[in-house]
């Protein structure tokens, strides 16, 4: 018998759902999540108020003991002069959340009524959820398993109504690389993300990635990789300059993983890779890491860090 | 239990296993020094698995495994993972 020992990452949780939808997604289990972009700027802006009054809404609600349903009213929506095939048409999109109104004909709910009306037996509660005809045209009635999906909805839509560009509190030092102590605070979701290399740093847009000089001669083989990129790489074409760090049976991907490309970064960035071959891109668009499903929130957590181990304290 | 038939029901069942165990491994308030938040996590952000009971139940040789947690590591899901004969 042997046991495995695993060393988790701290954020395992997060991980591990954006992963396992990944997998779900690409064996069609799971639908893939609605794709916000396709809207039109009129339509963007419809969804952005109703998930902003249902989020707003969920966050101090309690729902319905008995059904897990919350009641929406219908006025809040309005207020934001958004209509009710506004909210079932948006919400309807979000997985983990199913607008319950149009499923209860007025005749079933009229037999519930009935059969649950045994005055001072039945709580007010369950009364209250049996929607009579009046309460369907006041109240969003809402079902909710998950409320993921709902506020993953909520930034990318914040972040496609009003990107903003990052910015860099702090000033930058005089040779260019940022203090630990000086944090980026991005107010919105970089529109690209692009490597760049400077003497021997390696850099995604302003976070620090990783200094080869570090990592022995792994540079050579960065160079090579960063010089070509956009085209296939494979172990038996590339000059002896560039293998001198990857002598022996050491893999592409060990390689690579050592110069700071793990997790997102490295889905960002090397697309394909393996033990004997790669393809690195430059540049990658947020828009494409959407398309492409990967977490650009965790990306960006991945560079934070990166970006404090690395720089000077 | 159903048998994992493709390569991605593989690494889905051994990812599970993990989160199985994750879920129920001891874990103890934790906040976090730079800014990612707190919750409650392992100390050590460890858990430990018994690679037979893993094997047969998603249905995999060894080999595979050993491939599916390097897979795991690579792609971020594991920070590094051993495995360890356990001596009686």
């Amino acid at each position: 018998m042997s046991t495995c020992t695993i060393q988790l990452p701290q954020d395992f949780n997060k991980r591990y759902k954006a992963y396992r939808d990944e997998l779900l997604i690409k064996q069609g289990v799971k639908e893939p999540p609605f794709n916000w972009t396709r809207l039109s700027p009129d339509n963007l802006d419809i969804a952005r108020r109703v998930i902003k009054v249902t989020t707003n809404f969920l966050e101090l609600a309690e729902p319905n003991v008995f059904l897990g349903q919350y009641k929406i009213p219908l006025k809040k929506f309005e207020d934001e002069k958004v209509y009710y095939d506004d909210v079932a048409g948006i919400l309807g999109r979000i997985e983990g959340l199913k607008v319950k109104n149009d499923d209860l004909s007025y005749q079933r709910i009229e037999q519930l009524r009935n059969r649950v009306v045994v005055p001072g037996i039945v709580h007010d509660d369950f009364l209250d959820f049996f929607p009579s005809e009046k309460s369907l045209d006041e109240y969003v009635f809402v079902w909710v398993s998950s409320s993921e999906e709902l506020y993953e909805a909520r930034s990318t839509i914040e972040s496609l109504v009003s990107p903003k560009v990052l910015h860099i509190e702090t000033s930058v030092a005089t040779d260019g690389v940022l203090p630990a102590s000086a944090p980026l605070f991005e107010e919105g979701m970089p529109q690209s993300f692009v490597i760049t290399t400077k003497d021997r740093e390696i850099w995604v847009n302003d976070f620090l990635l990783s200094k080869p000089h570090a990592v022995g001669a792994n540079k050579g083989f960065f160079d090579y990789i960063y010089e070509n990129a956009g085209s296939r790489i494979e172990r038996g074409l590339m000059p002896d300059y560039a293998k001198e760090g990857i002598k022996g049976d050491k893999g592409f991907t060990k390689v690579i993983n050592e110069l700071g490309f793990k997790g997102e970064i490295l889905k960002a960035f090397c697309p394909e890779r393996s033990k004997t071959k790669i393809l690195l891109r430059k540049e990658i668009s947020a828009e494409q890491l959407k398309r492409e499903r990967i977490n650009i929130e965790l990306l960006l957590q991945e560079l934070r860090t990166a970006h404090v181990k690395n720089s000077p304290t | 239990m159903n048998q994992p038939r493709t390569a991605e029901d593989k690494i889905l069942c051994v990812l599970e296993s993990i989160k199985a165990q994750y879920d129920i491994s001891p874990k103890s308030e934790y906040s976090t020094s730079y800014g990612m938040g707190y919750g409650y996590r392992h100390p050590a952000g460890e858990v430990k698995l018994n690679v037979q009971k893993e094997l047969g139940q998603c249905g995999l040789d060894f080999n595979e495994y050993e491939k599916i947690l390097a897979r795991l590591k690579e792609d971020g899901l594991l920070e590094d993972f051993k495995i360890l004969p356990d001596f009686v």
